[in-house]
């Protein structure tokens, strides 16, 4: 599914990536674990082509990055590519499903098919009844599935995930681990998460230890 | 799914924030300002000119027929007689409303104390009365339709002020020739146009006792005024009276050629008006540009997210193009209300007056050019988007992990 080899990055003076090699594969669900400033979510940002690596090659569902064009790159992510972030991101004027329904707008699917999938998603994170409350009517959990919601619309290849536990309770935490596994279950799903939560590192198929720009 | 209007749509006024909104708000009312004085403007300067070449056709007649002498004087001096091929059927034809004919003499009119130069214009009973019945302020117009010629005079306002004379008067006019004459008609009507440069010169009289002052024939008189149906055909219509209409012998110009300046003078006000639109348009325009870059940089966090999600940079720019065209709207909207109100008012109220004698008109005239209007405001909306190309280009340096990496 993503292949990375020899990933470098660098800001300015400072080394972030000393030659990151990854493999992930499809329905895998896989954490990045790591001290902070250990190059972490700068992996994810490449991965997710957020970002553009300095050098090595990366290639995600058989599409090499590195030869795509800025507007060639956003297409491929908005199809291919499904984000989770620690703050939820939504846009606070569009409720539930608009937000949800985003994604797939900007691939120009029309809005019956869009709203139909955004439902199902929503329904199937438990949802249902929330689907037409602004994000600031949500709990905070409920802001994160709705976001996870958004990542899945466009049935991506992975869903990146940088620390999307990381401003929830423990119990609420739980329930969106949990989530990542029934989501994997039912759409064999593959996620790559940055977290510092220790149980879902250990609930993960693999961690990936890094450690100065370095995967050990 | 159009995701540019879906999106800009819902956040049209900013992110709520009052400060932002308050900008975004201001930038639609100064658009608003902006159309509605360019409306106004437009009104002013094409009902201006309107007015004042009305008048001055109405005066005068669009084009005037005379003899081929080179005289340029207020006096007709080479006759021409009546029969011609074209009199009185020149009216037949398409885009011409009348013509009729005239004969000017000048002469003195003198008071027990003072004396002014004033010229009488003669004119016959199938003379159109329309034009000056508007501007009658005293008395009333001149009866032709007699057996005999009438001893009476329309005299304006100006030539009454100045001699101090008044409807019922008599007045003598002293005639500069050999013999020496003069006659004593009785002053039946008082007339003002405002055009002060013909008022001050012009009395109307009955034709016959000019060409009896003259010594010409019956038949005889000094010219033709013809009327046009709509000015907009005058120099294809002066061209035609030229060429088919009149005899070699005659002379026919329109009056744009017998008195230019005033015409340029009043051409010269689209250049004022010209100046004053791309002004206001300029003033539309930076406050679009301030406005819009508000709106981008108050949605950084936005573009990023979209950016994140798959949006590339000509999907976010047409949001907030999309987004100015909302406020370019509003304000259009607000401006074409104002604009026609004041309009509106100025037509009811008459409250802009102008100073007669140099305006040739006492309250500022109005004509709404619905055509124009409209041109205005969908080049406003072209021309600040267009404009606005530039400024959306900063959307494309707001990197998605810099926008989202905090909140």
């Amino acid at each position: 599914m993503i292949q990375a080899t020899n990933i470098k990055k660098s800001y300015g003076e400072l080394a972030v990536l000393k030659g990151v090699d990854v493999n992930i594969n499809k329905g895998e669900i896989v954490s990045i674990v790591g001290a902070s400033g250990a190059g972490k979510s700068t992996l994810l940002h490449i991965l997710g082509t957020l970002d553009r690596s300095d050098s090595g090659d990366l290639q995600i569902a058989d599409t090499l990055i590195n030869a795509l064009n800025d507007k060639q790159l956003s297409a491929f992510r908005n199809k291919h590519i499904g984000f989770v972030f620690q703050f939820h991101h939504l846009l606070p004027e569009f409720t539930a499903i608009e937000n949800v329904c985003i994604p797939a707008y900007i691939n120009g699917t029309n809005e019956k098919e869009a709203q139909t999938r955004a439902k199902e998603l929503l329904t199937f994170l438990g949802l249902k009844d929330r689907m037409t409350h602004k994000p600031n009517q949500l709990s905070g959990g409920e802001q994160q599935r709705v976001a996870v919601a958004r990542a899945l619309i466009n049935q991506p290849d992975v869903v990146l995930a940088d620390e999307p536990s990381g401003n929830l309770d423990s119990d609420t935490s739980q329930e969106l681990h949990e989530l990542f596994f029934e989501l994997r279950k039912q759409y064999e799903q593959t996620f790559v998460i940055v977290t510092h939560n220790k149980e879902l590192a250990e609930m993960s198929d693999r961690q990936l230890v890094m450690k100065d720009g370095l995967i050990v | 799914m159009n995701i540019t209007r879906f999106i800009a749509r819902r956040i049209a006024f900013g992110s709520g924030k009052s400060f932002s909104g308050f900008i975004l708000k201001i930038a639609a009312v100064a658009v608003g300002l902006s159309m509605c004085v360019m409306i106004v403007t437009n009104a002013l300067v094409s009902g201006f000119q309107e007015e004042v070449s009305r008048k001055l056709f109405g005066f005068m007649g669009h084009i005037q027929i005379s003899s081929f002498d080179g005289n340029r004087s207020f006096e007709d001096l080479s006759p021409i007689n009546i029969k011609q091929d074209f009199y009185p059927s020149l009216d037949t034809v398409t885009g011409i409303s009348r013509i009729q004919v005239y004969a000017r003499k000048p002469g003195i009119v003198t008071t027990d104390t003072d004396f002014e130069g004033i010229v009488l214009k003669g004119i016959d009973h199938n003379f159109d009365w329309s034009f000056f019945e508007q501007y009658l302020v005293d008395g009333r117009a001149l009866e032709l339709g007699g057996e005999k010629k009438a001893n009476e005079v329309l005299i304006s306002r100006t030539t009454a002020n100045r001699l101090g004379l008044k409807v019922g008067d008599k007045m003598t006019i002293r005639f500069l020739q050999k013999p020496p004459r003069a006659r004593r008609p009785e002053i039946v009507g008082i007339y003002n146009t405002g055009l002060e440069e013909y008022d001050e010169v012009y009395a109307l009289y009955d034709i016959r006792n000019i060409r009896k002052l003259n010594d010409w024939e019956e038949d005889e008189v000094g010219g033709f005024e013809v009327f046009l149906d709509d000015v907009r055909d005058l120099d294809q219509m002066s061209e035609d009276v030229y060429y088919r209409y009149v005899p070699h012998d005659l002379l026919s110009r329109n009056l744009k050629e017998i008195n230019p300046n005033v015409f340029e003078w009043l051409a010269l006000q689209d250049i004022n008006e010209w100046v004053i639109l791309v002004l206001l348009t300029m003033i539309a325009i930076i406050n679009m540009i301030t406005a819009l870059l508000i709106l981008i940089l108050d949605r950084t966090n936005m573009i990023g997210i979209l950016k994140a999600l798959g949006a590339n940079n000509w999907q976010v720019r047409k949001i907030f193009l999309y987004n100015a065209a909302i406020i370019i709207g509003l304000g259009l909207l607000l401006g074409n209300a104002l604009g026609l109100g004041l309009c509106w008012l100025q037509q009811t109220f008459e409250f802009i007056r102008l100073p007669e004698d140099s305006y040739y008109i006492s309250v500022a005239p109005i004509k709404l050019n619905w055509i124009t209007i409209v041109l205005l405001n969908l080049a406003t909306m072209g021309v600040c988007l267009l404009a606005l190309m530039i400024p959306s280009i900063l959307v494309t340096r707001i990197k998605p992990i810099t926008a989202i990496r905090f909140r």
